[in-house]
């Protein structure tokens, strides 16, 4: 069975959707069945990104997976053709309508309890019975109801953090509040690290690894530099399909094979 | 290294036939307290004011925040049985905590008690279940 990894973040503004999307693409280009879902109910992000267009277009989204309107099979779309990978990617897309958000954020604690056993349900669904190789949540951020659930329903958190020290605070506490009351995995993504055009010499940014290690106590899976194209580029392509020779690709290119050692496809 | 004598043996047996008895012990507090609960559902049913009744602000839907709040080995019991499809026994939960059955028993029966979990018997077997739409 393959597993879960949710990409996580204390803040918003880190990288989080951008670095979902564009590794589920180069699994999925790699040969490796996967499955990407938006579960950041409060601001979703992949229907613009996956270019959904007219939003009421599109039937059924993640949230109906949490509220137990429609199964697995109905939400997720097929979009193996539209970006020729090997392997089938598939999408499930947040509803961006304000009612949607709404609805989400006023369930109740007997519905939430609900959204995190249909989550954990559908862990089995997406790796045992639909035999994806890797199944990437794209959450919201910091301790909240959807992030908490899209947590605890994983095998793996991806934490994307800068060096900003609200984010660099905000993940610590996260890490000890929620990962290890849990009992959760989870490495770390150092996101805008230094300017990509002016890297940091060898020294240095060994330094800045082994310093970061000690503060979040996790392993560092990897550090990206800052790009000004890339917070710049149209959101709605995948940024590592338009750029192929792009180092930003090229460092998630990296960051998808380290994550594959650490959640190996089955 | 010196060799597992035969008195080596004998406290190991002498261990196993403890572990025996406390699962027995366990069992039957169990069903003592399932009892205790059926004598209770009795009363409430003929209209008899409850002997003891629950702190409402314990009792409701076992949501990832309820999960948070709860004591460390008591989370760990409640995880596993969240995850568990279907309920899961006494000996399935300590098996994947990698506590004794007896001080796993002892978790289950609290989160019971605290209105987070319910127990059905299947046969010989008693499964521990999330309760479903609780009061929150």
């Amino acid at each position: 069975m393959g597993g879960v990894i949710s990409v996580h973040s204390s803040r918003g503004g880190t990288g989080k959707s951008l670095i979902s999307a564009n590794l589920a693409v180069i699994l999925a280009r790699r040969g490796r069945d996967v499955s990407l879902l938006d579960l950041d109910f409060r601001a979703p992000s992949l229907s613009t990104i996956f270019r959904a267009g007219d939003y009421r277009l599109v039937e059924h989204w993640t949230n109906d997976l949490l509220t137990g309107r429609c199964p697995v099979e109905r939400v997720m779309i097929d979009l193996t053709e539209r970006y020729g990978t090997k392997g089938r990617l598939l999408v499930g897309l947040a509803n961006p309508s304000l009612d949607a958000i709404r609805e989400m954020m006023a369930m109740s604690r007997e519905q939430e309890m609900e959204a995190l056993r249909r989550l954990l349900a559908l862990r089995r669904t997406l790796t045992g019975g639909m035999e994806m190789d890797h199944v990437i949540y794209d959450t919201s951020p910091g301790i909240q109801y959807p992030s908490i659930n899209a947590v605890v329903s994983s095998d793996i958190s991806l934490v994307v953090t800068t060096l900003d020290a609200l984010d660099v605070e905000g993940v610590r506490h996260m890490l000890t509040e929620l990962y290890d009351a849990f009992g959760k995995k989870s490495v770390i993504l150092v996101n805008k690290v230094f300017p990509g055009d002016h890297p940091w010499p060898d020294k240095k940014r060994e330094e800045l690894l082994q310093q970061l290690g000690a503060t979040f106590n996790r392993p560092i899976l990897a550090m990206i530099p800052c790009y000004c194209d890339v917070l710049q580029a149209d959101r709605t392509t995948i940024f590592a399909l338009e750029n192929p020779d792009h180092p930003f690709t090229g460092a998630l290119r990296e960051v998808a094979e380290r994550l594959e050692r650490v959640s190996p496809p089955p | 290294m010196a060799a597992e004598g035969p008195e080596g043996g004998q406290t190991s047996t002498a261990m196993e036939r403890v572990r025996e008895a406390l699962d027995r012990i366990s069992s039957k507090i169990d069903r003592l307290m399932e009892m205790d609960e059926r004598i209770l559902q009795l009363l409430a049913e003929s209209g008899a004011p409850r002997r003891v009744e629950k702190p409402p602000e314990f009792r409701g839907a076992l949501d990832v925040m309820t999960l948070l709040a709860l004591p460390d080995h008591l989370r760990k019991s409640a995880m596993v049985v969240c995850e568990a499809n279907g309920g899961a026994t006494a000996d399935e939960v300590a098996e994947r905590t990698g506590r004794a059955r007896a001080v796993e028993s002892g978790y289950l029966n609290q989160l019971v008690a605290m209105g987070h979990l319910e127990k059905r018997r299947k046969g010989r077997r008693v499964y521990f279940f999330v309760v479903e739409g609780g009061s929150g």
